[in-house]
């Protein structure tokens, strides 16, 4: 391999230097940190999964809760939506009702007025008429071979 | 490093009962050039020391998880590295305190009329410290832990043209501001 020299006139001395015995006892340093961190990882993975069970348990329950609230909920408005149509279907039905018993009344006031108008009718054109012209048609009723006493 | 005593040291972790053993060992024999390593990319003892605990550390929790794909010597650079790059995403303002130490100790060679060789390496390191962050960590593998561009793409996930660019780049660069700064 060939030697990585390109700065040959500064070389590859470095001008930092580390604390006078640095070096002694580090490892034994490092190796009490690390297990202390390893111990408290631990511990934290023991006090942390309980937790987390809880955690997961008040989730799943609230989700519960929240899916059976919002069926409930449906099945509510679709009953008080029946309710309400069924009042409306009631009200319409009552309100056709009394619009028919009306109408019917109408009708029934109608023909009476039209029949009392008929024979009123008639009383006035008997009484525009002449003796003579009641004469007349007093034959006729007599003479007329379409009515009952023309057949007898 | 030894293949077959590094293959010894993670079947001696790996056992719980001599896990301790074989992690002492272990540190024993790589905490000087991961020290160094940590040292030359964050310039501070202090943040070096942390990183190299941190670097230990997550050795120690995660050794299980080693498959053994590369040697053990890359990745234990490879965690220190990442740890380095989490640092100077954490202290973004870290390179102006960089900057401030080795002022300081560039004052403090002038002042005492030392030779010219030690305001060199200064310099030099200061060169270096003005790389942008891939290409510094290319240069510090490279030239001072003169690692294969294999190896050093096993530590940063790169393809080896990538790294043999980043690191002529980075020597133009640093021979630049040595003329400049002459």
């Amino acid at each position: 391999m060939e030697p990585i020299d390109e700065f040959k006139e500064v070389g590859k001395n470095l001008p930092y230097r580390a604390p006078d015995e640095f070096f002694d006892e580090l490892s034994e340093k490092i190796l009490q940190k690390a297990k202390n961190r390893e111990q408290s990882h631990k511990k934290m993975l023991i006090l942390w999964r309980p937790v987390a069970a809880v955690a997961s348990l008040v989730a799943m329950v609230f989700l519960g809760y929240l899916f059976f609230d919002t069926e409930n909920g449906n099945k509510q408005i679709v009953q008080d939506n029946q309710g309400q149509t069924d009042q409306l279907i009631k009200q319409k039905s009552e309100l056709s009702k009394e619009q028919a018993v009306e109408e019917i009344k109408k009708d029934v006031t109608k023909k009476s007025d039209s029949e009392a108008n008929s024979t009123e009718n008639m009383d006035n054109v008997l009484t525009d008429l002449t003796d003579e012209d009641l004469m007349q048609l007093a034959a006729m009723y007599e003479t007329d071979p379409f009515t009952d006493k023309a057949m007898q | 490093m030894n293949e077959t005593s590094d293959v010894y040291l993670f079947s001696l972790i790996k056992n719980p009962a001599s896990k301790d053993k074989g992690f002492l060992q272990l540190m024993d024999t790589y905490k000087k050039p991961l020290y160094w390593h940590i040292r030359r990319l964050v310039v501070s003892h202090e943040d070096a020391e942390d990183i190299l605990q941190e670097t230990f550390i997550n050795v120690y929790r995660f050794a299980g998880s080693f498959k053994g794909e590369s040697s053990i010597y890359t990745w234990l650079y490879r965690i220190a590295t990442n740890e380095c790059t989490k640092h100077f995403r954490k202290n973004k303002n870290w390179l102006k305190n960089a900057e401030l130490i080795t002022d300081k100790m560039l004052g403090d060679i002038s002042g005492n009329d030392t030779e010219n060789s030690e305001v060199m390496l200064i310099k030099f390191q200061q060169a270096i410290m003005r790389l942008p962050e891939k290409q510094r960590i290319v240069f510090n593998l490279r030239y001072y832990d003169e690692l294969s561009y294999q190896e050093i793409g096993q530590i940063l996930d790169s393809s080896v043209n990538t790294l043999k660019t980043n690191y002529h780049y980075a020597c133009e660069k640093v021979r630049q501001y040595l003329i400049e700064h002459a």
